[in-house]
């Protein structure tokens, strides 16, 4: 019997070769190794990778070496004896071998097929794969595609879409639509809302209420509707300087674009976070400031250059002639040294300085004291109003009275009476109630016990004497009384001037009284901001050498020069002219109307 | 006569003039000007509240940006129209470059340095990537070049990948003799070798685990052990797998730079197109909400 090896080669159009090898041996060595029987050259076969031994006329054995394996029917296996004729697919490595019976009784036949060629080096379209960027990053065509799509539609297409439906209302609740409409309007918003307007962020159409068209003045005075201009406005004009420069050009432009000049948004500028609209520093004032006279020579105003030096003294506006009604003030600048009449008597220095104050202090009884301490400050009577800018008016009753007392009933009274303050038309009938009081109560404590009818003729004539008498003893006490209170050495002229004293006839009369609570009705300015650190009242105001009631304890502008005298605030605190000043704060000036174009003004009355 | 013959090849323009040379630096003096003009305008204009796009020098140099953007851009249409004359390819792609540079500072100081998360904003990040991608290009298009002709020598790309299969082959051939054990580490640097390593891996020139490699250290080690019969053709195999490591690395090296000349337009190409909508969209914008 001998064993036929075949191996078998399927080439290109079907054709097959067959190599036949014949050995007369029971045993065969497969395997990549030379030495081999049946020579497998593919690396995926060990050098000594199996042994075959015929057993019978119909069965073999495969027996791998130690480390090899083969697969028979699918399965892995070292060892398998495998019937002659039934088709087990056996493979070792990538080899099928296949047993059969020969064609002489008792051969045996393996065929041996490689059906699992070697990965073949170097496929069709490996280069265009290794070398190119598929793999490493997105086709560009797709991804300029969909970049460009979604910002299309989240930067473009949603915020029209959001203009389109209409606007979000600030005030209403927002539902789903409404917060895609509010993402897509902040994708738009060039900058942070100023905190004034925060609350109109989520609807662009509340200030720009229609596409490609400015925000409108008319748009603006919808909220601000008593805003007041800051003078009439073609007087502005007059006022405002020739442009120079890249102004004339804006200028053309603004004109050629039908932009009128002199709109909310010409110095309003909205979108830029939250410090506010307001413009800062002092560019807008002195633009017109600096040289007014020339171009207005009408106004009252002096130029401005900048606080710190080019600034007129402060003009206080002061009472010259305190009438109780209509009282009569004039602005005096406090270089030319103003003397107020207010119609008081108050000697700041004595009530600051004064010995027989303190000895008054001291005869105040303890819980009245306690307000006071051992001195009088300034703010015992200058009380900060509630604003913190002013302070309250002064009050007799309040701030004068613990010491100027006004009290009057005599010791053993155990009611105090105080004569009225600031009426002292009363004051008679005041007096005349305590003295007939007192005249009644003398009479009916004397005769009490004693009836009329029990009285003698003469003791009537007596009691009807005494009465006369104590009437007109009331009388007469209250008309000296008056005398005194009214005269020169009377009370009421510690503070005040008496005109007249009066008569029976006619009420006394004291001269009228206007204290002054702002000097500067156009400035802003704050006590309590200022009221820091060891500044005291008196470090501005000369209260301490102040002798008379007229003095006008205004600091001079150079006090406030002290501090402020920078500007921008990079040396000292920062004062512009909006410190103090308000641009729309005129109370006389014209209410804003909107801006129009230049070829529309009409001119104020300059004749 | 050979002496004026010296004197004639010394006067000819031997060195190449790049794009960035392009005219004796014509668009880079132009783009400095640009930027000086606009850095000086800036400071110079007392604009209110503040500077930002809205102001009369903040339009005029959004206009000019928004103009340079759009230009630029038209830089893609221009290549593809191959065309000679005074506005050559070169010269167009240098005023690109500069004029790219230039628009980084112009487009900056219409901001005003206001940012927010916005479309005005988006545009201006937009810009940003694509001038920045553009530095890399520009950077990789001036160094790699020469680089990469040296690291691949005379070959093309294909006839690196054919030398490298023909050393797969080899290594086939010289491995029969061999032991399985040693076979295995041949043939998992044959079937398991990639060329090209990942994208981060390539840029960085990461070194990894590579089968070739890993084969190479197994056979040089083996060899002294190995039996008398596989020695020489273990020597054999660690030849082959010397010249296909270096081979690999130069193949490698030549992915990379091929990467990174092409990556950056994989950024810049893309986010030019978005650009150009973020920019429609800002200037729509601005004047939708005057």
């Amino acid at each position: 019997m001998s064993i036929r090896v075949e191996f078998i080669r399927r080439r290109a159009g079907g054709r097959i070769t067959v190599k036949p090898t014949v050995y007369d041996k029971k045993e065969l060595t497969l395997g990549r190794g030379a030495d081999c029987d049946i020579f497998l050259p593919d690396l995926r076969v060990a050098l000594h990778h199996a042994r075959l031994t015929v057993l019978s006329r119909d069965r073999v054995r495969l027996q791998t070496g130690e480390d090899q394996r083969m697969r028979v029917n699918g399965a892995l296996t070292r060892r398998r004896e495998i019937t002659v004729g039934q088709d087990a697919d056996v493979r070792i490595g990538p080899y099928q071998l296949s047993f059969k019976h020969g064609e002489t009784p008792g051969d045996l036949l393996i065929a041996v097929e490689l059906v699992e060629p070697s990965t073949a080096v170097g496929e069709a379209g490996e280069e265009s794969d290794i070398f190119s960027m598929k793999g490493y990053a997105p086709d560009r065509r797709v991804s300029a595609w969909t970049l460009m799509i979604v910002v299309f539609a989240a930067f473009l297409a949603l915020p029209v879409a959001a203009y389109l439906s209409g606007g979000v209302d600030p005030q209403a609740e927002k539902d789903a639509l409404d917060q895609i409409a509010i993402i897509g309007n902040q994708n738009w918003l060039s900058g942070g809302m100023s905190s004034a307007h925060a609350n109109l962020v989520s609807d662009c159409r509340e200030c720009h209420e229609n596409a490609f068209v400015r925000v409108r003045d008319e748009t603006c005075l919808t909220c601000h509707e008593d805003m007041r201009n800051h003078a009439h406005a073609d007087m502005m004009r007059a006022a405002e300087p020739a442009l120079l420069g890249p102004g004339v050009w804006l200028a053309a432009v603004r004109a050629g674009l039908d932009i009128p000049e002199g709109r909310c948004g010409s110095c309003h500028f909205e979108h830029n976070g939250p410090d506010g609209v307001t413009p800062a520093g002092s560019g807008f004032c002195i633009d017109c400031h600096r040289a007014l006279d020339e171009r207005l020579p009408e106004t009252k105003l002096v130029n401005v250059i900048n606080f710190a030096k080019l600034h007129p003294e402060f003009k206080p506006r002061i009472v010259v002639e305190p009438h109780p009604v209509a009282p009569t003030y004039e602005r005096v600048s406090l270089v030319d040294r103003p003397k107020e009449a207010n119609g008081l008597k108050f000697p700041h220095d004595l009530h600051l300085k004064d010995e027989e104050v303190k000895r008054k202090l001291e005869t105040l009884s303890d819980s009245v004291r306690a307000r006071y301490g051992e001195d009088l400050d300034c703010v015992d009577c200058h009380e900060i109003d509630a604003a913190g800018a002013l302070f309250a008016s002064i009050d007799m009753e309040t701030h004068c009275s613990d010491c100027h007392s006004l009290a009057f009933a005599a010791e053993e009274y155990s009611t105090v009476r105080f004569l009225p303050h600031g009426k002292p038309e009363e004051v008679r009938s005041v007096l005349e109630d305590f003295y007939l009081a007192q005249a009644t109560a003398l009479l009916l404590g004397e005769e009490a016990s004693i009836l009329d009818r029990q009285l003698s003729a003469e003791g009537r004539a007596t009691r009807e004497r005494l009465r006369r008498q104590a009437f007109d003893n009331a009388r007469q006490n209250t008309q000296a009384m008056i005398a005194r209170i009214f005269s020169q050495d009377g009370i009421c002229w510690k503070c005040h001037t008496v005109e007249s004293p009066g008569t029976e006839d006619t009420p006394p009369r004291i001269a009228p009284v206007r204290l002054t609570s702002q000097y500067l009705p156009d400035a802003r300015f704050s006590h309590a901001e200022h009221m820091t650190g060891n500044i005291d009242c008196v470090a501005c105001h000369r209260a301490e050498t102040s002798s008379e009631t007229s003095d006008v304890l205004m600091p001079s502008i150079t006090v406030c020069r002290t501090c402020h005298t920078d500007e921008h605030g990079k040396q000292a605190i920062a004062s512009d002219c909006l410190t103090c000043h308000a641009y729309h704060g005129d109370e006389m000036a014209p209410y804003m109307t909107p801006a129009r174009r230049s070829a529309s003004l009409t001119g104020w009355p300059r004749q | 006569m050979a002496f004026k013959g010296h004197m004639r090849s010394a006067d000819l323009p031997i060195q190449h003039e790049g794009f960035l040379e392009h005219k004796r630096f014509r668009w880079a003096n132009v783009a400095i000007l640009l930027a000086v003009v606009s850095i000086i305008a800036y400071f110079a204009a007392d604009v209110e509240p503040r500077p930002n796009g809205g102001t009369w020098i903040g339009y005029v140099l959004g206009t000019v940006s928004a103009l340079l953007i759009v230009w630029l851009s038209m830089l893609g249409l221009r290549k593809r129209a191959v065309k000679p004359g005074r506005w050559s390819l070169k010269g167009w792609t240098s005023a690109h470059v500069y004029l790219g540079a230039a628009l980084l500072v112009l487009a900056t100081l219409h901001t005003g340095f206001q940012f927010g998360l916005n479309v005005h904003t988006l545009a201006y990040a937009l810009m940003v990537v694509v001038i920045v991608s553009g530095f890399f290009g520009v950077y990789y298009y001036a160094v790699i070049p020469s680089r990469m002709s040296d690291n691949r020598g005379q070959r093309s790309q294909a006839e690196l990948l054919e030398a490298l299969h023909a050393l797969d082959r080899q290594l086939r051939e010289s491995a029969q003799p061999l032991d399985q054990v040693y076979v295995r580490e041949i043939k998992r640097s044959i079937r398991r070798t990639k060329i090209r390593p990942p994208l981060f891996g390539s840029i960085a020139s990461l070194k990894r685990r590579c089968p070739t490699e890993r084969a190479l250290k197994r056979m040089q080690k083996a060899e002294p052990n190995a039996p008398d019969d596989m020695r020489d053709a273990i020597k054999d195999v660690t030849a082959i797998l010397q010249r296909k490591s270096a081979l690999l690395q130069r193949t490698r090296q030549h992915i990379r730079y091929k990467t990174l000349l092409r990556l950056w337009l994989h950024i810049h190409v893309p986010v030019t197109l978005a650009l150009l909508i973020a920019l429609a969209a800002h200037i729509i914008s601005v004047f939708f909400y005057w």
